[in-house]
């Protein structure tokens, strides 16, 4: 249980605090990517993607797949890690980019009028084919990453950081930046904006609808089929029930954000990172996901849109 | 009051009545609508036939899919009093003909349909999305756990009777349901639907944690059944003559209560919550009495399973249960009890029944396709019928026409 | 809003709890009817409902009493196939040890291939390693007619089933559930060729503070049945032999990043890590641990004990310790198995693949002692006899001598706690 001494203790207890904070920021760039995913599609659709964290599982595959064949067939993995990254980041975006269209047209664009819940349960329908199929295709047996990136780690006192570590940190800053700048300053992201806005308003003014819905998905997919690739180089393994956790997690972070709201993601990403890191230390991981819970009830209970959602949001 | 239910079971059973009915039907109806509507009293008693006595002949899979055609049909159909005589005579009669395998999927699609018509007070009538339902069904659950199992199971020793935590249960949910209500009120739509799942969650972890009262991850086991007039009800069967006597309560309550004044002010709400409130609907009280009462469905269920289960653990409750069952609702056609019973039967039977399903056919070789690939299956059927039939497979006629608007004006609209 | 027509179901529902009362009513007074069904192998095995069983009060009781009451016979028909039920995990992430049991038992099932002229057959559910799925497989292979199952692979899922079960005199011999509670109340015709991990905790328990001389733990486990249950038979020993329990950590399985549960295990000062818990997670807890450059020594258990977590852990699992429950020094038979498991699957055996051929061997050994022909050429089994023959079972298979105490557990013969080194890549046997 939570006790204040800890507090008290100096010395290799800051360094610890500060070992934990990277921790959860680590877990929390993850979720905050995963987040935009979950918030873009939900601006416009005003649907949950439930399926999203399946998104970054199979974007793990592909990394995992990618990595395995530069191992085998040449020695590219040890002359030029970095090109190989690349293409396997590549790779495990447009799998998950070619996943994500082809769900919405499958599974999403027939459901559009339908009524509210139908797209949830359509949502919760795919992601269970992906994770199962994933599961025969692996016979159930989780992967192992070919090792890639040198698993050592950036040492200042106790505070140890893998630079691949380093590295997935770096990159969820970077994407959630990107992804920032596409919404805010190109013309396809002020039509997700606009189709976010109001759908119908957006179509009279001459938006493509059905291509800025396609585009959404395919931005959030993206990111997710990315940092599936990086985390999987992280943890070194992927396995069918991955991307179910961290889905869920996103999914919360995005509400605790403020649904639909681009730096409300990431804002709830990392603040739900931390929570669980602190959580850890000071009630034991049994309890994390509680604290996380009852911490989000808290905030809605005061700001019901959210930390960062708009308050005359009819949709909240 | 009672003089009156009578009279009208009088009216409506009276044959005259129904010819007459019919007689006007007959001038009406274009004939070929007729072979429709009349078809359906040769084939479905042949159909029936077949799926009572299919277990001993067809086997399980080709039962199943008459089982599901016959519901389907019989529900849609508006020859109502004859339509459901024979569902029911069907429910009660089918498990007499099923082993024990059979009769274990029966009780659980019961099972579920209980669960299902609990939802679908909060989701279809109240128009509240909670993807938290399992909570009070882990609730009810562990109440009869606790309560009833010797120590060294891991329960209190108390050996309190079944009949007696039936109704502590379904007040303890419905209060918990309210206490879950509270403070998530002034939220909507999505912002509840997460909200919820962490209620689910937090109750589930929890009862793992706390393992001075509930035994933690080691679960409740040992569980007794219940008893009936000195009998013992042992079996699947008798259980799910428990569940199913308890499904059609909760259809009968749910029902009555969504025409009655609840109902419509749940109704008003669905529609339009600001415009409920300034029609002077009390938001706060209907929304908070949809909980209660779905919660204490749930709860109740809960005890059901405890006693046909005899052994509970925390990771059995956990958020598939509430996807599941709120999947359920939604497939079968929200806001309609008979769509419960059907979207039940599909989703719980469906996996179960494909577990024997294998190809065979040129170069295909899938021995226990079933058994490896049935979630595969599982998961694209979801799909397929959300894409098929968008507001379910039997939707409320109230939301059809919703739906029916909706798109009118999509159309209008030209999006 | 639109004006609402009459509502029409209403009193239809009415209607209908009147007429299904009725029914019920009628049906009741057939006595429940009994089933008209006649598949071969159930007939009379109480597969379907056991009225003697009604007669107990007590839930302790049940257990007594149903083992007062016969079991009945299963009869297979000339030319049919004889049966017996796999109860493992296909689905979900756990399919990775569910699926070498199933393929070790289908092993064993081939080899033996006929008992008395009869043809054996796998019949594999899948059980989901949780508790309402696998009362699903167990009504399913009761209800398939199998002779007798191998399973269920999980010690909840295995509590859970016991009961349907035990109603059906059902054989049943689980080569993975290893909680304490799977046998804490005897189930008529349960065994198990797993061991209890009361004995494997106090093993490990002996063998850290003993031979490897550490005072202070950290205990890590999944939050299952089997982990959590086997790290308190550990910490009871090990505080009994004097050792010192630092703190007690948990791992939610499923994830992938324990960082903080690392950060928080390196800031106490212990000398070794226990886990109880699965390869996937055993596996990233001693990658990260090592990684932020915790020195304790790591050991985990049986649910490790396989050359995947190594792999997984890439390399960092090296001198990390794994006890793997008693084993005999001598394992010849052990390695024919796995030599035979790779001729056929082409891949190494499961961690438990030598637990599921044994169980099977225990199972087979016992119905062809009780198993008769008789004279129209069926062949007729009786239940109860076969449960009195694994009783008295002294088998000796891959996981070594096989003998069971009244309350279906084996017996610790001729073996002593097996302890793996991680060396080199390989897991080496050390004690």
């Amino acid at each position: 249980m939570a006790s204040w001494h800890y507090l008290r203790q100096e010395g290799a207890c800051v360094q610890e605090w500060i070992q934990l904070l990277i921790d959860g920021v680590t877990i929390g760039g993850v979720y905050a990517v995963i987040a935009l995913g979950y918030t873009l599609v939900y601006g416009v659709l005003r649907m949950i993607n439930f399926a999203h964290g399946e998104l970054f599982m199979m974007g793990a595959f592909t990394g995992y797949f990618t990595l395995t064949a530069f191992e085998n067939h040449s020695n590219f993995n040890d002359s030029l890690p970095v090109l190989t990254i690349a293409v396997a980041i590549v790779m495990g975006m447009v799998v998950a980019v070619t996943l994500a269209l082809l769900m919405e047209r499958i599974a999403y664009r027939p459901l559009r009028n339908a009524p509210r819940l139908a797209p949830l349960i359509s949502a919760i329908g795919v992601s269970i084919l992906l994770r199962n199929i994933m599961l025969r295709v692996t016979n159930a047996q989780g992967k192992v990453y070919p090792q890639v990136f040198p698993r050592t780690a950036l040492e200042i006192g106790e505070i140890r950081l893998l630079y691949v570590q380093i590295f997935l940190l770096v990159l969820s800053v970077f994407f959630l930046a990107l992804l920032y700048l596409f919404i805010q300053r190109t013309k396809a992201g002020v039509a997700i904006r606009a189709v976010a806005e109001d759908r119908n308003t957006a179509s009279l003014m001459g938006i493509d609808v059905d291509r800025t819905i396609m585009t959404t998905f395919a931005a959030g997919a993206a990111l997710a089929g990315a940092a599936g690739v990086v985390y999987g180089m992280f943890v070194t393994t992927a396995t069918s029930d991955m991307g179910f956790i961290p889905g869920i997690k996103a999914f919360t972070a995005a509400v605790l954000g403020g649904i639909g709201s681009v730096p409300g993601a990431m804002a709830g990403g990392y603040f739900l990172g931390i929570t669980e890191a602190l959580s850890t230390k000071f009630f034991g991981a049994q309890y994390k996901d509680v604290v996380a819970f009852m911490l989000l009830v808290g905030v809605l209970i005061f700001r019901p849109w959210g930390l960062f959602g708009k308050r005359d949001d009819k949709r909240a | 009051m009672a003089a009156d239910a009578l009279r009208t079971l009088a009216t409506k059973l009276s044959p005259a009545r129904y010819w007459q009915r019919s007689a006007e039907a007959l001038q009406r109806t274009p004939p070929g609508a007729l072979v429709v509507r009349y078809g359906q009293f040769v084939v479905l008693p042949l159909l029936a036939i077949a799926g009572g006595l299919g277990p001993s002949y067809f086997g399980i899979r080709w039962t199943f899919a008459i089982l599901v055609v016959v519901m389907y049909v019989l529900l849609r159909s508006r020859s109502g009093l004859f339509g459901l005589a024979l569902l029911a005579s069907m429910l009660v009669y089918l498990p007499h003909q099923m082993d024990v395998f059979e009769r274990g999927i029966m009780f659980d699609i019961a099972l579920y349909a209980m669960l299902g018509i609990g939802l679908n007070v909060v989701v279809g009538f109240a128009g509240l999305l909670d993807l938290g339902y399992v909570a009070f069904f882990a609730s009810g659950a562990y109440l009869y756990a606790l309560l009833s199992a010797p120590e060294s199971a891991g329960g209190f020793d108390v050996g309190t009777s079944f009949w007696l935590v039936l109704p502590m249960a379904m007040v303890l949910t419905a209060l918990m349901g309210i206490a879950l209500g509270v403070p998530v009120l002034r939220l909507r739509g999505d912002y509840l639907a997460i909200v919820t799942l962490g209620f689910g969650e937090i109750i589930r972890i929890m009862i793992r944690n706390e393992d001075g009262v509930t035994n933690g991850t080691f679960g409740v086991f040992s569980i007794p059944k219940p008893h009936f007039v000195g009998r013992e009800l042992s079996g699947p069967v008798e259980l799910y003559f428990v569940v199913l006597s308890g499904c059609f309560i909760a259809a009968f309550a749910s029902e009555r209560i969504r025409d009655s004044r609840v109902g419509r002010a749940w109704e008003a709400i669905r529609e339009d919550e600001d415009v409920a409130a300034g029609m002077g609907v009390d938001t706060t009280v209907y929304k908070l009495l949809a909980f209660a009462i779905g919660a204490a469905i749930g709860g109740a269920g809960g005890v059901v399973y405890a006693a046909k289960q005899t052994a509970v653990f925390p990771q059995d409750f956990n958020l598939d249960v509430s996807i599941n069952v709120l999947a359920l609702v939604i497939i079968g056609g929200m806001g309609n009890v008979r769509g419960v019973v059907l979207g039940a039967m599909l989703l719980i039977g469906l996996p179960e029944v494909l577990r024997d399903v294998s190809v065979d056919v040129g170069f295909v070789h899938l021995t226990n396709l079933g058994a490896d690939y049935r979630l595969v299956i599982f998961g694209a059927a979801l799909v397929a019928v959300m894409v098929l039939r968008p507001e379910g497979l039997l939707p409320s006629t109230r939301r059809a026409a919703e739906f029916e608007q909706a798109e009118l004006l999509e159309a209008e609209t030209g999006v | 809003m639109p004006m609402r027509k009459k509502t029409r179901p209403m009193g239809k529902v009415m209607l209908l709890t009147a007429i299904l009362a009725l029914l019920t009513a009628i049906l009741a007074s057939c006595g429940g009817g009994t089933s008209s069904k006649d598949k071969t192998a159930t007939a009379g095995a109480g597969g379907g409902k056991t009225p003697a069983a009604g007669a107990t009060t007590a839930a302790t009781k049940a257990a007594t009493t149903a083992a007062a009451s016969s079991g009945g016979t299963i009869t297979v028909k000339k030319g049919d196939k004889l049966k017996i039920g796999i109860s493992t995990t296909l689905t979900t992430d756990n399919a990775q040890l569910g699926i070498p049991i199933r393929d070790a038992a289908l092993l064993a099932l081939k080899t033996k291939a006929t008992i008395k002229g009869f043809t054996l057959e796998g019949d594999p559910q899948d059980d989901g390693c949780a508790g309402p799925a696998s009362v699903t497989a167990a009504n399913k292979l009761i209800s398939d007619g199998v002779v007798a199952v191998l399973g269920p692979m999980c010690s909840g899922g295995t509590v859970a089933a016991q009961d349907p079960y035990a109603a059906a005199s059902m054989l049943v011999v689980s080569g993975s559930a290893t909680a304490v509670n799977v046998t804490l109340t005897s189930k008529k015709g349960f065994f198990r060729v797993a061991w209890n991990d009361s004995t494997q905790g106090g093993e490990m328990a002996k063998y850290v503070y003993t031979t490897l001389g550490k005072k202070n733990a950290v205990l890590v486990n999944d939050q299952s049945v089997y982990g959590k249950g086997l790290m308190d038979v550990f910490k009871a020993s090990f505080t009994a032999l004097g050792g010192k329990v630092v703190s007690e950590e948990a791992v939610t399985v499923g994830e992938k990043d324990f960082g903080p549960t690392v950060t928080k295990i390196k800031g106490e000062t212990a000398d070794i890590v226990v886990f109880g818990g699965f390869i996937a997670e055993g596996a990233i807890l001693v990658r990260q641990l090592s990684e932020a450059g915790v020195t304790a020594t790591f050991m985990g258990a049986d649910g490790i004990a396989d050359q995947k977590y190594i792999d997984q852990a890439g390399g960092k699992a090296e001198g990390s310790y794994v006890s793997r429950g008693p084993k005999p020094t001598d394992t010849t038979k052990y390695d024919a198995f796995a030599a035979a498991y790779k001729a056929e699957y082409n891949k190494e055996a499961g961690q438990f693949g030598d637990y599921a051929t044994d169980g099977t061997n225990v199972i087979l050994a016992a119905i062809e002692s009780v198993a008769a022909v008789d004279s129209s050429g069926n062949l007729v089994i009786d239940r109860d006899k076969l449960i009195a023959a694994l009783t008295a079972t002294d088998y000796s298979g891959a996981t070594g001598e096989i003998k069971f105490n009244d309350k279906g557990d084996r017996i610790v013969v001729g073996a002593v706690n097996e302890i793996d080194q991680v060396k080199g890549g390989k897991l080496t046997r050390i004690q």
